[in-house]
């Protein structure tokens, strides 16, 4: 082998390991976001009076376990988790319109509290509709405690429940039962932290 | 085998490593599913300015082309990097899902501080900003070959692929073709410089849908050869008009998002210096342009 071809198989050679050496490559930390959305099984309606007590399990566990798997997360990456946003939607709608109005509970152990108000809500208007909730601290504080459970390793369980005690425009009744289906869907943002190589040449 | 054919093979072989590694480019798909529309646009945008600058960067690196009719074959690698200014590590981000009250605040673009920004709302919740992969550059290393010459023209093609196997991004590719032609040959022997012009097309695609890039580069290029010993020396100038246009596209929380990134035109000039010494050739260069690129390359041929 000359010298001229000597030297272009050392500075090729060099390249190559260059392109995989240290030196091109840092590692990175980076917070990453994840935006998750569960919802509860469909509360089922079906009442002849104004005034109803619906309750609905909610397993928080299997519930972000759920959103975990599907962005490809394990637990114990998770930096932190708490509630953006909740919605509720009818998915089965009454024969013709009613306006409600009530709360929606969340219970945790002995903590119960109201996490929605509602006023005069149409339901035709939330037909397929995600309406979002306006939300009470109380209730907000009780399910980002059951995510803190989780993150800590417990396996928490809610009961959310509407408390309804006004329909409008005229009461259900035998004749004229109140009768749908809805759902609640909270948004949920997850805080991970993972670590990776980046190819960062020029880096300051 | 003679010794150069089997170094020509070799070259012929490299595969430098492109910039976006596969498991980061997964990364930035769950970083960027979290923001819809302007946002995500925004969050992207320095990725698009840099993938711009150094695809069309360190295309032609010489006016020289043999003036006679006869078959030359050269490999090469380019190295082409963007520094990042400060200003592109951030961006103005307004809440999204439902979050309330609706905030506006300054969060990490892709290339930004990697740590996250939570910020409180009504009634307890929270939302939260991703941060960015804390980067200073976004080097681009793409190998590529040029063939000629026959009337004073060449060609330039580019060719890279990699298959991700069961990372979820996908593949990558990069593929270009271009046409270089003396402007010397019609000029009298005495031109005190070489001239040429080229004209180059490139494409370059993440997974099937995550990113689809397209670059056009237009320019004239001015050099002068000039013995040095063994070598030649040879600096270099070009003035070029570069067009870049970028699609992204990925799942967000329910449905698919669509980013188009509208062709950017710039006008980019570039100045440098080749030294070649038999068949290998070593080149260094600066372009100025809507963003600065820095790039170096090493070319094996005759």
């Amino acid at each position: 082998m000359n010298r001229k071809l000597a030297l272009a198989v050392a500075l090729l050679l060099v390249g190559l390991a260059l392109s995989g050496s240290d030196c091109i490559f840092e590692e990175k930390v980076v917070q990453l976001v994840v935006l998750g959305s569960s919802c509860t099984d469909p509360f089922d309606e079906y009442h002849t009076t104004a005034n109803w007590d619906t309750p609905e399990e909610y397993d928080v566990s299997d519930e972000l376990d759920a959103i975990l798997s599907d962005n490809g997360i394990d637990k114990s990456q998770i930096i932190s988790a708490e509630l953006v946003s909740a919605t509720y939607m009818v998915t089965d709608p009454p024969v013709h319109d009613w306006t409600l109005s009530g709360t929606i509970t969340i219970r945790y152990g002995i903590d119960y509290e109201t996490i929605v108000d509602y006023t005069d809500q149409s339901l035709w208007e939330i037909d397929g509709v995600a309406e979002y909730a306006d939300l009470n601290d109380a209730g907000v504080d009780v399910f980002n405690q059951a995510i803190a459970d989780y993150l800590a390793g417990g396996a928490p369980v809610l009961e959310f429940a509407t408390e309804n005690d006004a329909v409008g425009p005229t009461p259900p009744s035998e004749l004229d039962p109140i009768d749908f289906e809805w759902v609640a869907c909270l948004r949920i943002y997850v805080i991970v932290e993972e670590e990776y190589d980046w190819p960062d040449v020029f880096r300051g | 085998m003679s010794a150069r054919v089997r170094i020509l093979a070799i070259v012929g072989c490299t595969v430098v490593v492109a910039a976006l590694a596969g498991t980061a480019a997964a990364q930035i798909e769950d970083q960027v599913s979290v923001y819809t529309g302007d946002n995500a646009k925004s969050y992207l945008e320095p990725l698009s300015e840099a993938i711009g600058a150094d695809l069309t960067s360190a295309v032609w690196t010489s006016a020289y082309i043999p003036p006679d009719d006869g078959f030359h074959l050269c490999f090469e690698t380019r190295v082409v990097g963007m520094i990042f200014g400060d200003d592109m590590r951030t961006f103005m981000a307004t809440t999204e899902a439902g979050f309330s009250p609706e905030t506006t605040e300054e969060v990490s673009t892709v290339i930004g501080d990697g740590d996250a920004i939570v910020i409180p709302g009504e009634a307890g919740t929270s939302f939260a900003f991703p941060g960015g992969f804390d980067v200073n550059s976004f080097t681009l290393a793409v190998p590529q070959v040029r063939i000629g010459a026959y009337k004073g023209t060449e060609v330039l093609i580019r060719f890279f692929a990699l298959n991700q196997g069961d990372i979820e991004v996908g593949d990558i590719s990069l593929y270009g073709f271009g046409v270089h032609h003396s402007i010397s040959q019609y000029l009298a022997p005495d031109f005190p410089v070489d001239l040429a012009a080229g004209i180059f097309y490139q494409k370059l695609k993440v997974g099937d849908d995550l990113m689809d890039a397209t670059a056009y580069s237009f320019g004239v290029q001015g050099s002068k050869r000039y013995p040095a010993g063994f070598a030649i020396v040879e600096p270099y100038a070009s003035l070029a008009v570069d067009m870049f246009s970028m699609d992204v596209s990925y799942m967000g929380e329910s449905q698919t998002v669509n980013l188009e990134y509208d062709t950017d035109t710039s006008l980019d000039f570039t100045v440098g210096l080749n030294l070649h010494a038999s068949f290998l050739s070593l080149n260094g260069e600066y372009s100025i342009s809507g963003q600065n690129t820095f790039a170096f390359g090493l070319g094996l041929g005759f």
